[in-house]
């Protein structure tokens, strides 16, 4: 049988003490506190070593009213000093030496020692005032035996007091009471004291020559319930799709939460009367400090105005007015499209390949697969070279280097792309979406002055992140319960 | 999403058995998705109005299989049939008009309702933009006339409201729901026939003398609004249901007298011209008209590469050529689109603050914090007066915990460690994210520690190990202000002379605000004002 060093330690101290039940408490090793101690024994009486009897021990403090009766008087104590001294005293007169409650503490007392106000007069009569002077006594020497830390007489008096609210409190507590078996002696003599941890101590005496070592459980149960802090589970997709997109030749856009309708809507041709504008679609923010509308904002309202009006080279537009006013509402934006569009506006040349993995904003009530606040992955070139079979290529290889493959395409609809595909994988059985694209509408690319075509797809990363994560509740995601943050397995080799 | 809904015994008895395989079929070439159970169902994207109905999509399904010859479905007339009055026009500035002739509209009288209820919500917004009146034709007499009435006038709705203009506008719950569509002072505008029987008070309610019933085989249809692309783009795709379920559609000349952009059922011409095709996806010049055709549209050929298409009036998603172009991708398949290599010629370049908080994100989790994230948007209950400096509020929240934006990122901090209360200390976490301070964004990194340890002298230390790590030289800290910080037990951090955040043990009425029994000591840190001093530091 493999005992450990504390189980041996007390082990041998009990077996010297084999004739007597002694309690956990009083077992004294060196260096050894009183739960490694109780641990151990623990331990020892499962093993059959050390049988074990549980006893019941009553201790005792003093109540609030207790503290304060020893520190003055009980109220019975006071009652009786004015009965010795005036034989009788009107109720009245009685009454103004007690405070209130103790008044009828007071009252109570003697009416059980059966002195009971008549007429309103507290009367002695004959009663063996000598009696009930004894009787006060013991209840004062068990509250002093108490403060003093002894257990009191079990007995009548006791429980007097202990019937009284906060007068005494009494507690208890089970001790267990632990003695040697024949086995547990058996075994004692034949465990030597073995090497638990190796210290300098050991190493430099060279007692590890012929100590020999404690041999450990290889396979312990459930010992990492609080792993190694690390990454979030988000940066670590985060930083490897930043790494493909590296990789690959593409420029990392940075831009702000904080934008307003032109860039977000306008620019890309969303029409103002568009759901996607209505309240119960996006935030809208209410700032003191208006969005700052450059000079270049400027020109831009005018050329997205005409663009939604009356078209552009041969496009019709939506017709009907488009409002200033709209276009310069502050929202938080919807997706990271409006970086992208805001960097075109900016290196309207070719060749751009440019990403982002960044936060959107959507107005949704939160459940098991929506979340208002979500980080989008974004990818786009601007190239001689785009076309719809250059579109669905770029998009295979890079979800081949994110591990998934058999990719499939399927027409959709964006109001800034046209065409316009969803993308979907086959992923755990499941036809899964996995994002959107498209080669952007000539109405968004020449207002920028762009003559070459752009395309673009997007992802939502939380989305991907329940599958790369098997979470089956997209909220967990942002928990933050540090128990899984610290646990959470990485898929190292995702595939699907 | 349109999403439209039939039992699917239904629909088989309509449409014939092969309908359910046919709608799946199609569905990959349009994109819709389709659910089919004891209800049959169809979610659209919606840019295709024109598919949001069985009869259309039926249709549409026919055209694309089996099209041998394209017909015309929709035909002019010379004749008068309505006459429009100032007054009313001004109230409704477009109204177009036409008859659907042909057999008993039996139970499909349910679809036709359904679908005018469809564009209402769609293109017409809610009836803004254009709204719909159908009416039974055989019960009046033209010609029509869309004009004014005051509102002592006295009507019966179709379902049997009868009172004053007045009355039905205050106490219909129709009247209420759209009486503001017309502003009416005194006046509202109405379709009468020639004995001046009221037909319906658009965009509101119909009248009672031209009631829809199952029987009714002969229909007359009035679409009025405020942009005439959006009303005659309404009339189009209302006639196309009509069509599609065998009526004879006839519009009437005279939209053209009043509104002379009024552009005829088959008139909008886009040009294309196949090089784009080509560029656009590598389809093959020679494949493109049949494609079209397939389509729904009809080519008039102007040699050589060139094409004219006319585009059915209902199309009113058909913009331009990228739409055409689309729709030829979509007839040939996705699938059939062959992969095209691209060499960028693009070198890869990340972010600089990106890098950075990458870097910084890796120092903190080796010094053995835990990184967390937490929302941007945030709940007003993690501020107090004292503590919120943005002011910056969602003029539309979802819910009350999600309705400002934090200004910094420690009070979420402290509600993570909150949420841990039970879970072992200590517990030491990072965050990197954005905060959003007097309208600017900033970024920013939070280290903090709960546990029974933590100290000004082990929140100093973790600081010193990040800045000798990162810049080469330790901070200074200025006692400070911040009421959150023991005072004497932490403040500002300065770098040379340059303010860079905060850092110290959290004053206690705080830790007792967030319901934490162990103290807490945060850094947070500036990190566009960190990397401008590692960069200059350099």
């Amino acid at each position: 049988m493999e005992l450990s060093r504390n189980e041996v330690l007390v082990l041998k101290y009990l077996s010297r003490r084999s004739d007597q039940f002694i309690a956990d408490s009083d077992v004294e090793i060196e260096n050894l506190d009183e739960r490694a101690v109780s641990s151990a024994i623990s331990y020892l009486v499962k093993k059959g070593l050390v049988e074990s009897v549980t006893i019941e021990l009553n201790e005792y403090s003093l109540g609030e009213e207790g503290a304060a009766y020893l520190n003055g008087q009980l109220p019975e104590e006071a009652a009786l000093n004015i009965l010795k001294q005036k034989g009788n005293a009107s109720l009245a007169s009685f009454a103004s030496s007690f405070k209130e409650n103790e008044l009828r503490v007071a009252l109570t007392q003697l009416a059980k020692f059966g002195v009971k106000p008549e007429k309103g007069f507290v009367n002695v009569h004959n009663t063996n005032l000598e009696k009930i002077a004894q009787e006060i006594h013991a209840r004062r020497k068990v509250l002093e035996s108490v403060k003093a830390g002894q257990s009191p007489e079990e007995g009548e008096v006791l429980n007097q007091l202990l019937a009284r609210k906060n007068v005494l409190i009494r507690k208890t507590r089970k001790i267990r009471r632990v003695r040697i078996l024949p086995e547990g002696l058996n075994a004692s003599s034949k465990t030597e004291e073995r090497i638990e941890t190796l210290n300098s101590e050991i190493l430099l005496s060279g007692e590890w020559k012929t100590k020999g070592f404690r041999e450990y459980d290889l396979n312990p149960a459930k010992l990492l319930e609080y792993a190694f802090p690390n990454l979030h589970p988000l940066s670590f997709m985060i930083e490897r799709v930043r790494k493909i997109f590296l990789q690959m030749g593409f420029t990392e856009m940075s831009g702000t939460y904080l934008e307003s309708a032109l860039w977000n809507m306008d620019a890309l041709f969303i029409p103002q009367n568009h759901p996607a504008r209505d309240m119960q679609d996006t935030f809208y923010v209410k700032t003191d400090q208006a969005l700052q509308f450059t000079e270049v904002d400027k020109k831009y309202q005018k050329l997205f105005s005409n663009v939604h009006e009356k078209g552009i080279k041969g496009y019709t537009g939506w017709g009907g007015r488009w409002s200033k006013e709209e276009s310069e509402r502050p929202l938080l934006r919807t997706h990271t499209t409006a970086s992208t569009i805001k960097y075109l506006a900016e290196h309207p040349t070719s060749p751009q390949a440019i990403f982002s993995v960044d936060k959107a904003f959507r107005h949704e009530s939160m459940d098991w697969k929506h979340l208002a606040e979500l980080h989008q992955i974004e990818g786009a070139v601007l190239s001689k070279d785009v076309s719809l079979g250059s579109l669905k290529w770029i998009i295979k290889e890079f979800y081949s280097r994110l591990g998934l493959k058999n990719i499939r395409f399927i027409p959709s609809y964006y109001p800034y792309t046209e065409p316009s595909m969803d993308i979907v994988a086959e992923i755990n059985g499941r036809e899964v979406e996995l994002g959107g694209s498209g080669i952007f509408r000539q109405e968004v690319t020449l207002p920028l002055g762009i003559n070459d075509r752009v395309m673009a797809w997007g992802m939502g990363l939380e989305r991907f992140a329940m599958l790369y994560y098997n979470l089956k509740d997209i909220r967990e995601i942002y928990r933050n319960d540090l128990g899984w943050l610290s646990t959470y397995k990485i898929p190292l080799n995702f595939k699907n | 999403m349109v999403t439209i809904r039939l039992a699917r015994k239904s629909l088989t008895d309509r449409y014939g058995a092969d309908s359910v395989d046919m709608i799946k079929k199609y569905a990959d070439i349009i994109g819709y998705s389709v659910e089919d159970g004891e209800d049959f169902s169809v979610e659209l994207n919606p840019d295709r109005l024109d598919l949001a109905s069985f009869p259309t999509l039926i249709s549409s399904i026919r055209d694309f299989y089996d099209r041998k010859e394209s017909k015309d479905k929709i035909t002019f007339s010379n004749e008068k049939i309505i006459t429009l009055e100032n007054d009313a026009v001004k109230i409704r500035p477009y109204l177009v008009t036409f008859t659907a002739k042909g057999n008993k509209i039996g139970n499909n009288l349910e679809i036709l309702i359904q679908y005018q209820e469809k564009l209402h919500e769609t293109i017409g917004k809610g009836r803004t933009r254009s709204s719909i009146g159908i009416h039974d034709l055989d019960n009046v007499t033209p010609p029509f006339s869309f004009k004014c009435e005051k509102t002592d006038f006295v009507f019966e709705t179709y379902d049997g409201f009868k009172g004053t203009i007045g009355e039905i506008l205050a106490e219909h719950p129709k009247g209420k729901e759209y009486s503001s569509l017309i502003n009416a002072f005194g006046t509202a505008p109405l379709i009468t026939d020639s004995s001046n029987r009221v037909l319906s008070m658009p965009p509101i309610i119909n009248g009672a003398a031209s009631k829809l019933v199952e029987s009714t085989r002969n229909f007359f249809i009035d679409v009025e609004g405020l942009d005439l692309r959006v009303v005659s783009g309404t009339a189009y795709l209302m006639a196309n249901v009509f069509s599609a379920m065998g009526y004879e559609i006839v519009f009437y000349d005279e939209a053209t007298d009043w509104f002379p952009e009024f552009t005829k059922y088959n008139d909008r011409v886009v040009s294309l011209n196949q090089e784009s095709v080509k560029t656009y996806t590598d389809i093959e010049p020679k494949n493109v008209p049949a494609y079209l055709l397939k389509m729904g549209y009809k080519i008039r050929s102007l040699g050589g590469k060139q094409f004219d298409v006319l585009v059915p009036g209902f199309r009113v998603d058909v913009m331009g050529e990228a739409d055409l172009i689309e729709d030829i991708a979509k007839a040939a398949g996705y699938d059939s689109v062959k992969e095209k290599p691209l060499q960028l010629g693009t070198l890869g370049r990340g972010d600089p603050l990106r890098e950075l908080s990458s870097d910084i994100k890796s120092i903190c989790a080796y010094m053995g914090f835990q990184e967390t994230m937490n929302f941007f948007v945030t709940s007003p209950n993690l501020y107090n007066k004292k503590r919120n400096e943005s002011g910056l509020h969602i003029i539309n929240p979802k819910s009350e915990e999600s309705s400002i934006v934090r200004s910094s990122l420690y009070p979420s901090i402290l509600w993570t460690f909150h949420l841990n209360k039970r879970r072992p200390t200590p517990q030491k976490v990072f965050e990197i994210g954005s905060v959003l301070v007097k309208g600017k964004q900033n970024l920013r990194l939070c280290l903090a520690e709960y546990g029974s340890k933590a100290s000004f002298n082990e929140c100093r230390k973790t600081l010193d190990a990040l800045c000798s790590r990162t810049l080469g030289e330790l901070p200074f800290i200025k006692a400070t202000g911040n009421s959150d910080i023991i005072h004497g037990r932490g403040g500002k951090i300065e770098i040379g002379e340059k303010e860079i955040g905060i850092m110290g043990e959290i004053y206690p009425e705080t830790l007792i605000e967030f319901d934490l029994n162990l103290p807490v000591t945060i850094i947070e840190i500036d990190l566009e004002k960190f990397i401008k001093t590692v960069t200059q530091g350099n």
